[in-house]
């Protein structure tokens, strides 16, 4: 139906008032533009925030202690109050079934020497239930064992970005097996590599066995976290258990009811819960002003359009007297819509593209990271936007074609 | 009735319904009352479709005001008729050529109207009436915005074409226009007052 000749009708009309055309484009192009940039950001965003607080896995809940700042039994305010390997025993017989356990022992900004390449990282003693709890993946070797932690051995699981910095330039996983390297300036031999996808921290870790991080490292039985699975735990199921076993804790530990900051259990599952609820927020935040942005262009195209069938009402009287039809006229000013708007949308969609991309080296920050665009989304919004086009051309260019050719071509 | 290949001015003072005439004449608007038939056909409660092949194949209009479309070249304007015929383009480019000749605006074929004199415009208004090769072609006060000088080349032109066999109808209240004319139908408040010839 849109042969060549139509397409070069459409161009040389399109091309005729460069003024007009381009404020049209523009008002397209820059909606576009706008709504793929604000979902860029927000995606940074939630990517971003994502890689900071996400270990991939939300289905766990988490105990840690702190300094306790209320007086309680006796006990003075403000004192530190630390979980023993006797006490995680004592609450692991307490519960009544646990999926998985974890004790942690943390060591923030350890030096981990391999050969003459060193950097700084964390370092995790835990028990092997670590792996299912963390969701950590494996790309080569096998996670730390039980076998490891009865026998204290120096064995590491080390994650990609440190074999990525440390191992000479393409190194596999598979070939960083069985090689010895420093951490805190004990050697230890690689057993496993990981490789957690869109988390900043995780890959900057090394696993090591719990009982010889305490050994080597902290030299107490100290634990600094406890991790348990929930496994298929509902969220209302793991809220009971979190209360009951902070209810438990504060008992064990003596701290008072009221005191937040002694021992607090993090429920994960709640969390992963918040965020979603706030990243919905912010997707409907962004998506209610792109979508306003895409009314006013809208509107924009709906009053050129009909501005410009007004403007053409003696060349569309001409083009009757010459023999053209009143649909072919509107399929023509129709088509013309549906060019410009096609066109300055792909504009707006490669330039807010482009702007994306480009920034990404120059805002990487804990909360923000790799903004990108869903293309499906933007593409929906052009075909609105196009749709918007063509109905706002349709009225003013069946009103053109319905004016007697005698009044149009009326000299006065 | 006007016969074939004839050369007629219809006058009137404003108002009269030369205008009118005309566009029933040009089948660009409906008539209520009577009758009118175009190379024995009826025209009466002709469809929009009809109605525009009809112009388009036996019609040519010429406009005081030249109504050129103003971004299209001189060239661009006489072939638009047979884009609207469906004629391939290098046909359409080849016949419109021709007939910028036949106007005598050969070298003038790249440029826009605003590019050129009223009489310039009138004449490759002329060459669009004709491209399409009507049987009649309808001249609204076709020298109505030329000096004299002009008026005469054009009106000259159409004699011209009137004698290859081309009925013309010129609606002018210009008397030296009307009196080059075969014929001259005078009209007062929508009737026909006189027919002389």
């Amino acid at each position: 139906m849109v042969d060549r000749d139509t397409w070069l009708e459409i161009f040389h009309t399109v091309m005729s008032n460069p003024l007009r055309t381009g404020l049209t484009g523009l008002s397209i192009a820059l909606g576009i533009f706008i709504l793929v940039v604000m979902q860029g950001l927000g995606t940074g965003l939630e990517t971003g925030v994502n890689q900071t607080f996400g270990d991939d896995a939300v289905n766990f809940i988490r105990v840690e202690t702190g300094n306790a700042q209320l007086a309680y039994r006796g006990r003075k305010p403000n004192r530190r109050v630390e979980l023993h390997n006797g006490d995680v025993q004592a609450m692991k017989t307490e519960m009544d079934s646990v999926p998985a356990l974890s004790r942690l022992v943390l060591k923030w900004g350890s030096t981990v020497r391999y050969r003459n390449e060193q950097g700084s990282y964390g370092v995790r003693g835990v028990d092997p239930d670590q792996r299912e709890i963390g969701q950590v993946n494996l790309t080569a070797g096998r996670f730390v064992n039980e076998r490891d932690v009865d026998q204290n051995r120096k064995s590491a699981v080390i994650g990609g970005q440190i074999l990525a910095d440390l191992y000479p330039r393409g190194a596999t996983p598979a070939a960083a097996i069985g090689s010895f390297i420093q951490v805190r300036g004990i050697q230890f031999v690689v057993v496993g590599v990981f490789n957690q996808a869109g988390s900043r921290w995780e890959n900057r870790s090394v696993y090591v066995p719990f009982s010889t991080a305490q050994k080597l490292f902290t030299k107490s039985d100290v634990v600094n976290r406890v991790a348990i699975g929930t496994g298929d735990a509902t969220l209302a199921e793991t809220r009971t258990a979190t209360s009951s076993l902070m209810g438990w804790l504060r008992n064990l530990l003596v701290v008072h009811p009221d005191d937040t900051q002694g021992v607090w259990v993090v429920n994960r599952n709640e969390q992963a819960e918040i965020y979603q609820q706030i990243f919905g927020g912010i997707r409907l935040f962004l998506w209610f002003v792109g979508m306003m942005t895409l009314l006013a262009g809208a509107m924009g195209v709906a009053n050129i359009m009909a501005i410009v069938v007004r403007e053409r009402t003696k060349e569309i009287g001409v083009r009757k007297a010459l023999g053209a039809t009143s649909g072919s006229i509107v399929a023509q000013i129709v088509q013309e819509a549906v060019f410009l708007m096609l066109i300055s949308g792909c504009i707006g969609l490669v330039t807010g593209t482009w702007l994306l991309q480009g920034i990404v080296p120059f805002v990487e920050h804990d909360f923000f990271s790799n903004p990108r665009v869903d293309f499906r989304s933007a593409l929906a919004a052009l075909c609105v936007l196009t749709l918007v086009g063509v109905a706002s051309a349709i009225g003013p260019a069946l009103r053109a074609v319905s004016i007697r050719p005698v009044e149009a071509l009326r000299d006065e | 009735m006007i016969k074939e290949g004839e050369l007629v001015a219809i006058m009137g003072s404003s108002g009269s319904g030369k205008s009118t005439l005309l566009n029933v004449l040009g089948l660009l608007d409906d008539f209520d009352e009577g009758s009118y038939l175009l190379n024995g056909q009826d025209m009466k409660g002709l469809s929009e479709k009809a109605a525009a092949r009809f112009r388009s194949e036996l019609l040519g209009f010429v406009f005081q005001s030249f109504n050129l479309i103003s971004y299209k070249s001189a060239l661009e304007n006489v072939a638009l008729p047979l884009y609207y015929q469906g004629v391939p383009r290098k046909e359409r480019q080849a016949r419109a050529m021709a007939f910028l000749s036949k106007v005598g605006l050969a070298d003038w074929a790249k440029h826009l109207p605003n590019q050129m004199s009223g009489g310039q415009n009138q004449r490759v208004a002329i060459a669009r009436a004709l491209v399409a090769s009507p049987d009649v072609i309808l001249a609204d006060e076709p020298t109505g915005a030329l000096d004299s000088v002009t008026s005469d080349e054009v009106m000259g032109l159409l004699k011209e074409i009137n004698e290859e066999g081309i009925t013309i109808v010129v609606v002018t209240h210009e008397n030296e226009i009307a009196k080059q004319c075969d014929r001259i139908i005078r009209l007062k408040d929508g009737r026909i007052e006189r027919s002389n010839d």
